[in-house]
């Protein structure tokens, strides 16, 4: 059951899903799409739960049927208990679309603020909010920017300053690295699980599976509109038949100790020996981080 | 569960921010600055002699005055429609196209307060662009109808009619000039611009393209024009007494089911440049239709929008 | 286009549309009805004039800019007139007044047009027999004056179409109609709003032989109810001459000439100017000839600037008029013409 296994089984789920069958009619009569089929997850309070698949396998049929924008063919979805389908089921829920668009005519300020109206914020409580979700997703210098000249990270960002606005228990991202660029991707990973801190729940979809593996706790691979797979990351991911030593400077004395005793043992084998690689992604961020550093130290130093 | 308290079927507040937003939209795309060639057309009326009219010697004033009327009153007409069509056609549709519409259904916002909200912004921007074009209207039809009653008494008193006769004659032509009464003709074409932006709304709940949404409300605004002949076939004898035929009697009976009645707003709109004498109660059953015709269209619009997916 | 509309959605809509439809109709209706009882409506347009509607004439019923329609085809209708096309000026003032009924102005140039334009364009036919040509002025005179009380019919208020009226039948270069005239002045009087009216009605009746007794009454009511009617010179003069009808009743006073001129230069110099017209107009001289003579006697005036007096037998020459600017006679040169008039 994995390290959920401690959970109180009678707290309500904040997602849960239940035998999810979406068809969508085609042009003709006797022709139609099965987009999602008999799928069922259930989500936990404070978990981060992350929903693969390819493209169209059914991720974000499931996702809009989740929040309300389509509706079941059969089954049913339910947040923290509450249908779906019904308006108050939403103000439990902050929601970042794939590639969002707002009203470009609104700046920043403007558009956090118009969102957290129809949550029923108003007044200096509001406007508290609007300024903190603007310094949480760094846009305090651009509140009073509009929209249209926001690029796409900063739509990006302010997408997660409406979706958090009036401090909902779950938080659904489409896509939400998609386009970004990896500073932009380690920021919005740092929020999520920034936000898993706080206890909200995080229900997100996306192809890019190393993204995924680095926050999720428990994932879902959908394919063709069926689930196929679904459980714990650690669990799903890890060999279990093999083990990992990573040594720091170990000298090759050690080494040819380490290789003579499991020679010796009879049972186990060395597959293989090597230096650990860093991801592509650490390599980049050390090196720009790094850089910026040392160009913030030059110009102090001539300051 | 959630103890966040439970969302109510409609909130005015809810629909209200939409409205706002709505309003805010429209007014940063700049829709105001027709308003600039408009004020030049009005102001250029004041010297615009119509052809026939050849002085007070040998013509109406008030002739003049009515031509003013007319002309204003009808380009207000032309936008106010025009307006409330594109811009309605452009909402939803832009809305869903640039998946703003997602973001804000997201939130616990009712359908019904998101159809009532574009409305509400589009019938408040119509307002204020006919309240501008009204003000225009006023001060330049009052400045000409001065032009107008000093040139009247200087020719009267020129053949010979006394001073109380001269000033009936003036009183004459300051009654066509602006009046209570052609406030009325305004606010009959304010009603038509907000019935024919809900009739676009609903045709922009099930209409996926803004061309059908516009092409469509243009059409219904004409027909809409002439229901009333549909309608009076149904109601009165045909000409020289012989009764419409069956056919006849189907379509009329469809046409006036379905489309409204504008002409009811042209006439009153009309009869205000003639100074007929048109009341508040007369206002008030037209106001009372105009909702009418809203809260159909409107509840038609959430019943479809209901049942959108996205 | 997606298929949103699943059946149950039209249905609906239809269903509501037509329950809606059926609620608002009769309401509709009711008000449409008391529109067109009060004028506020257009009344509803024939089979033929909608056949005779061009593209702009259907554009304005549909768009709702009648008013603004009307103005234009009356541009067009001009080009007719220019062109003498009167069969096609009337049927484009058919749709005018059809487009914008309640505007007396269309009802006013269309009957203008057809009854001078077009009459007088008849008149003047040299390629027809004199009688062909009575004929057919008359009827473009009668189609103007059918004009002008169809005007009548659709604004019962719109008193100037009767003066219109009035003036065609009164009009001595026409065929008038002196009953039909006097008629069309009662009427367009009868509104109050117009004195000139009241004043033509009287004038008239001083241009008809036989009435008057009628008109020296007439005017007589008229000063009652408003003095001021005496500062016009036409009717001070008319007033006198009427006045001084020997068939006046006994019961009458003798005519004083203080009682109706400031002067007796102003009554020379007005019944002066009135025996002028009266000539060409016709209107009743009395014996106003008398009160020249003497007033002339009195104010020594030379009797060459009173041709018309010197010999009551005196014709008025044919070019009488041409020459009366040259005369000594002539206004410019007489002191007696000077100011007033």
């Amino acid at each position: 059951m994995g390290r959920y296994a401690g959970l109180i089984m009678s707290e309500v789920p904040a997602v849960q899903v239940n035998r999810l069958v979406k068809d969508f009619r085609g042009p003709f009569r006797g022709g139609g799409i099965r987009a999602v089929d008999e799928v069922s997850l259930s989500i936990a309070p404070g978990e981060v739960y992350g929903l693969i698949g390819p493209n169209g396998s059914g991720k974000s049929t499931t996702m809009k049927a989740v929040l309300g924008l389509v509706k079941p063919t059969a089954g049913s979805c339910a947040i923290f208990g509450r249908d779906s389908s019904k308006v108050d089921s939403r103000m439990e829920v902050g929601f970042l679309p794939e590639n969002p668009y707002f009203y470009k005519h609104l700046s920043a300020a403007e558009t956090v603020s118009f969102y957290g109206k129809l949550c029923g914020m108003r007044g200096a409580a509001l406007k508290a909010r609007v300024d903190e979700m603007l310094e949480l997703v760094g846009l305090e210098e651009a509140r009073h920017r509009r929209l249209r000249g926001f690029s796409k990270g900063m739509l990006q960002r302010i997408g997660l300053a409406q979706a958090l606005v009036q401090d909902p228990r779950l938080v659904v991202l489409d896509e939400p690295t998609a386009g970004v660029d990896p500073m932009g991707s380690r920021q919005i990973r740092d929020l999520i699980l920034d936000l898993k801190g706080r206890g909200i729940t995080v229900f997100l979809c996306s192809h890019l599976l190393e993204q995924v593996q680095e926050i999720c706790d428990r994932v879902g691979i959908i394919h063709r509109g069926k689930m196929v797979n679904e459980g714990d990351l650690e669990d799903l991911t890890s060999i279990h038949d093999r083990t990992e030593i990573i040594l720091q400077d170990a000298p090759p004395e050690l080494l040819e100790q380490i290789r003579n005793l499991v020679d010796q043992a009879n049972k186990g084998e060395l597959v293989s020996e090597g230096h650990p690689r860093s991801s592509l992604e650490s390599l980049f961020l050390k090196e720009t981080i790094e850089a910026e550093s040392k160009q913030k130290a030059v110009s102090t130093k001539q300051s | 569960m959630s103890d966040r308290p439970e969302t109510s079927f409609f909130s005015p507040r809810r629909a209200g921010i939409i409205a706002l937003s709505t309003v805010t939209q429209l007014v940063r795309m700049k829709v105001f600055y027709f308003l600039a060639p408009i004020a030049l057309l009005f102001v250029g009326l004041q010297f615009f002699d119509a052809f026939w009219y050849e002085g007070p010697e040998a013509s109406q004033p008030q002739q003049e005055l009515m031509m003013h009327k007319n002309l204003c009153l009808g380009t207000m007409m032309l936008f106010s429609s025009l307006f409330a069509i594109v811009s309605t056609a452009l909402l939803i549709p832009g809305d869903i196209e640039d998946r703003t519409l997602y973001t804000i259904l997201c939130k616990p916002v009712p359908r019904l307060d998101y159809l009532v909200g574009k409305l509400l912004g589009v019938i408040s921007v119509i307002f204020v662009a006919m309240l501008v074009m009204d003000i225009l209207m006023v001060v330049t039809l009052n400045y000409r109808t001065q032009v107008v009653s000093a040139e009247l008494g200087e020719y009267l008193g020129a053949i010979g009619w006394g001073e109380e006769e001269v000033r009936q004659g003036q009183a004459e032509v300051a009654s066509h000039g602006p009046s209570l009464i052609l406030q009325y003709g305004v606010l009959a074409h304010f009603f038509k611009a907000s019935i024919i932006a809900a009739v676009a709304l609903l045709i922009s709940t099930f209409s996926t393209s803004t061309l059908f949404t516009i092409a469509s409300s243009v059409m219904i605004w004409i027909i809409g024009a002439v229901q009333s002949l549909a309608r009076e076939g149904l109601f009165t004898k045909g000409e020289y007494g012989v009764e419409p035929g069956m056919v006849d009697r189907i379509l009329g009976t469809i046409i006036s089911l379905v489309f409204p009645d504008f002409q009811l707003f042209e006439s009153v709109s009309d009869g205000a440049a003639r100074v007929m004498e048109i009341g508040m109660f007369d206002m008030l059953h037209l106001g009372g239709l105009t909702f009418f015709y809203i809260a159909i269209y409107t509840v038609l619009s959430w019943f479809v929008f209901s049942d959108k997916e996205f | 286009m997606k298929r949103f509309l699943k059946s149950r959605n039209i249905l609906v809509i239809a269903i509501g549309l037509a329950v809606s439809g059926a609620i608002r109709m009769p309401v509709e209706q009711k008000l449409a009805e008391d529109y067109r009882e009060r004028r506020i409506a257009a009344p509803k347009v024939s089979v033929e004039t909608w056949n005779q509607m061009g593209q702009t004439g259907l554009a304005g019923t549909f768009g709702g800019l009648r008013s603004v329609m009307a103005s234009i085809l009356s541009l067009e209708a001009q080009d007719h007139f220019s062109n003498q096309e009167w069969y096609e000026l009337k049927q484009d003032y058919d749709v005018i007044t059809s487009l914008d009924p309640y505007n007396s102005f269309y009802w006013s140039h269309g009957g203008w047009h057809l009854a001078y334009n077009a009459a007088s364009w008849a008149r003047n036919r040299d390629d027809l027999k004199p009688i062909q040509r009575d004929t057919m002025e008359r009827e473009y005179l009668e189609a103007g004056d059918a004009y002008y009380r169809e005007g009548l019919r659709h604004i019962p208020d719109a008193y100037h179409l009767w003066g219109e009226l009035g003036s065609l039948w009164s009009n001595r270069f026409k065929l008038p109609d002196y009953e039909r005239a006097l008629e069309a002045f009662k009427m367009a009087a009868s509104f109050g709003k117009s004195p000139i009216y009241e004043r033509r009605y009287v004038y008239l009746l001083a241009q008809i032989p036989g009435r008057e007794i009628e008109g020296y009454f007439e005017a007589r009511k008229l000063l009652e109810q408003d003095p001021s009617h005496l500062r016009l010179p036409s009717f001070r003069a008319i007033l006198y001459a009427l006045w001084t009808n020997p068939r006046l009743p006994l019961s009458e006073d003798r005519p004083e000439i203080l009682k109706i001129f400031r002067s007796e230069e102003e009554a020379y110099r007005n019944l002066y100017n009135y025996r002028l017209r009266s000539e060409e107009e016709g209107y009743f001289r009395g014996s106003i000839d008398d009160t020249l003579r003497i007033l002339a006697n009195k104010l020594d005036v030379p009797p060459d600037w009173i041709p018309f007096l010197v010999n009551s037998r005196y014709r008025i020459p044919k070019d009488f008029r041409s020459k009366r600017n040259v005369l000594p006679h002539s206004r410019s040169g007489n002191p007696y013409f000077q100011g007033e008039e």
